[in-house]
């Protein structure tokens, strides 16, 4: 009996056990910890981001909002009700999930370039919103601080240590691919590549499209508000500048040179530029332009980003090996 | 009762302006089927080239200059856009999707060149005209009066270039049937380049007339984007009645909740106008897409 061994699920496995024995060598140095933090953070974002745009077809904009939704409720809740941040993590995610469901309960029917449309317009108007939310708690103009920090029997999480944070943003992360894993490869993660693929054929062969990719939405942004609760209570401070759009391209870059509907991919990508954006910090106003030209580039070069790289070897394995069967 | 008046005056001010803003994107939208997410970022690029040439290099000079310099620069920009950019991502499958990720990138490029070239600070176009005129006892200022006229004038030129010309009847041949005109031998690669073209042109005229009431910032552009987006869907795409319909509605009631409830609320206003009309009619009131 041969067993087989899933390779996604095994490199999974593999990096969730090399990231876990990072902090023995890196621990001492702060930044680079807060660095990889951010890199759990935006997998997780990314992640989710490629769930619904390159597994589902769904063009949602709305997964920097979700994530800013997710921080701002779990923010509010733990600072005025006193909920703990573990309580706020779903909180978060189920405010996210609640308001990405809501507002895409109308398009979800249409073509994708309306869905776009009502997510970025989720996206724009969340400023003014938080600007308006001043009286509860919102920091307005500026930001919210006093994140209540995360909390086990008496012993707080502080920024001080990064590497006790950085341990429940792996724990997080391993679980967020784990279930991304396991749905991409589930029936159900299968109608929604055969929607994608081939919608008219899914459809006859009775794959629900609307009640899908509703769930699969809502799902991606769950996540995405849980991550963005945690990010709250890791460093304390959330801010309304979150929703700019230099974080939007980033985000959306790590996920198009990881391969839109590439799992894996997302992470690379997500570990690549959250550092590549450290080293492109000075020079200000074209790190963006940078960003934005590496999106145009890569659409127009290789849309399938790192993780099409592959498949030009895959076809020359699959050229030797039936060489040799013939032989 | 007077100040109803002049809300309702501004409205109509924006709304003409919105028209403009609204063709543009319908047309290309319309015609070629794409999505661009730098229209927004085209329309403050217009705008802002619009101020560096009437207020700090040459100093003084005449709108209607403007009103000619600014869309052709603007008409060369899409031309380069499409054939660079849209022209090569459409000859590849998927390119409804990497076409709108691409624009995203453009936009970004647009919006932060303009931040690096201009600074931070937000810029103001000198109004378009001075003094007031009196209609029935209302005061209306003159600026707006011409912003009006402009937009009205041309409404009427597209209009009479989509029935009377040439490539205008290309264009409007393409919209309804791509496999058609490809039959009856249109250029359908010369048509979705002017088309861009055109409705970069639209993007500099609307750049330039909403700047010239509003104050100028790139990130506002994702603003104007979703709202020439929401005025294209409520008018139906493709239809110039639906859009003037649309824009003169939508920019009245803009108005009014910025009077009675404050600026806070009109984006969510538009937002909240955009999931009712996709709920209710996503073809649009006027459309035939």
């Amino acid at each position: 009996m041969r067993i087989k061994m899933d390779r996604t699920i095994f490199a999974l496995l593999v990096s969730f056990a090399v990231l876990a024995l990072l902090p023995l060598g890196l621990g001492n140095n702060g930044y680079i910890m807060h660095l990889l933090i951010m890199c759990l953070i935006w997998s997780v974002v990314a992640v989710n981001w490629d769930l619904v745009l390159g597994y589902g077809g769904i063009f949602s904009f709305a997964q920097i909002a979700f994530f800013v939704i997710g921080a701002f409720t779990a923010a509010l809740f733990g600072k005025n009700l006193g909920v703990s941040p573990w309580l706020g993590l779903f909180i978060g995610g189920g405010a996210a999930c609640g308001i990405g469901m809501l507002i895409s309960l109308p398009v979800m029917r249409l073509r994708g370039a309306y869905v776009a449309l009502v997510t970025l317009g989720l996206h724009e108007i969340l400023p003014p919103l938080i600007r308006a939310g001043r009286p509860i708690g919102t920091g307005g103009m500026g930001s919210l601080v006093g994140i209540p920090p995360f909390q086990v029997g008496s012993y707080i999480f502080s920024a001080m240590d990064r590497v006790p944070p950085y341990y429940i943003a792996l724990v997080i992360f391993a679980l967020t691919m784990l279930t991304v894993h396991k749905i991409i490869h589930s029936r159900f993660g299968l109608a929604f590549v055969a929607l994608r693929d081939a919608e008219p054929f899914a459809k006859t062969l009775g794959v629900d499209d609307y009640r899908s990719k509703l769930i699969l939405f809502g799902i991606s942004a769950f996540f995405c508000g849980l991550i963005g609760a945690f990010y709250g209570s890791y460093l304390g401070l959330i801010s309304s500048a979150l929703l700019g759009m230099d974080l939007f391209i980033l985000v959306l870059v790590m996920v198009i040179v990881g391969g839109l509907g590439r799992f894996p991919g997302a992470i690379i990508g997500a570990f690549i530029f959250t550092f590549l954006n450290e080293f492109l910090r000075p020079l200000e106003e074209f790190r963006p332009v940078i960003l934005g030209g590496l999106a145009i580039a890569v659409m127009m070069g290789s849309p399938e980003g790192l993780m099409g790289i592959p498949k030009y070897f895959a076809g020359f394995k699959r050229f030797f090996r039936a060489k040799q069967e013939v032989t | 009762m007077n100040e109803l008046a002049a809300v309702l005056i501004g409205g109509v001010t924006i709304g003409g302006g919105y028209v403009i803003l609204a063709i543009g994107l319908s047309v290309l939208f319309g015609v070629s089927d794409v999505f661009n997410l730098a229209y927004g970022s085209m329309v403050m690029l217009a705008a802002y080239i619009a101020w560096v040439l009437s207020t700090t290099v040459l100093t003084g000079l005449s709108y209607p200059l403007v009103f000619i310099i600014v869309p052709s620069i603007m008409f060369g920009v899409g031309l380069a856009v499409e054939w660079g950019m849209v022209r090569v991502l459409r000859r590849k499958e998927n390119w409804h999707v990497t076409v709108i990720i691409a624009t995203v990138g453009l936009a970004l490029i647009i919006n932060n060149l303009i931040l690096h070239f201009a600074g931070p600070f937000q810029k103001a176009l000198p109004a378009l005209g001075g003094g007031v005129i009196t209609v029935g006892g209302f005061v209306v200022e003159q600026h707006r009066i011409i912003m009006l006229a402009i937009a009205a004038a041309l409404v009427v030129a597209l209009v009479l270039f989509f029935k009377n010309t040439r490539l205008g009847m290309s264009m409007r041949a393409v919209a309804q049937d791509m496999v058609g005109g490809d039959i009856v031998g249109i250029p359908r690669n010369r048509v979705f380049a002017y088309t861009f073209a055109l409705s970069s042109a639209l993007a500099a005229v609307s750049g330039i007339l909403l700047g010239s009431i509003y104050m100028l910032a790139p990130e506002r552009g994702w603003i104007l984007f979703i709202k020439a987006f929401v005025i294209v869907i409520l008018g139906g795409a493709g239809s110039l009645i639906g859009a003037v319909i649309a824009a003169f509605t939508l920019g009245i009631i803009e108005s009014l909740i910025s009077w009675q409830l404050g600026s806070i609320w009109v984006m969510p206003f538009w937002v909240v106008a955009l999931l009712i009309i996709l709920a209710i009619r996503p073809r649009g009131f006027f459309g035939n897409r």
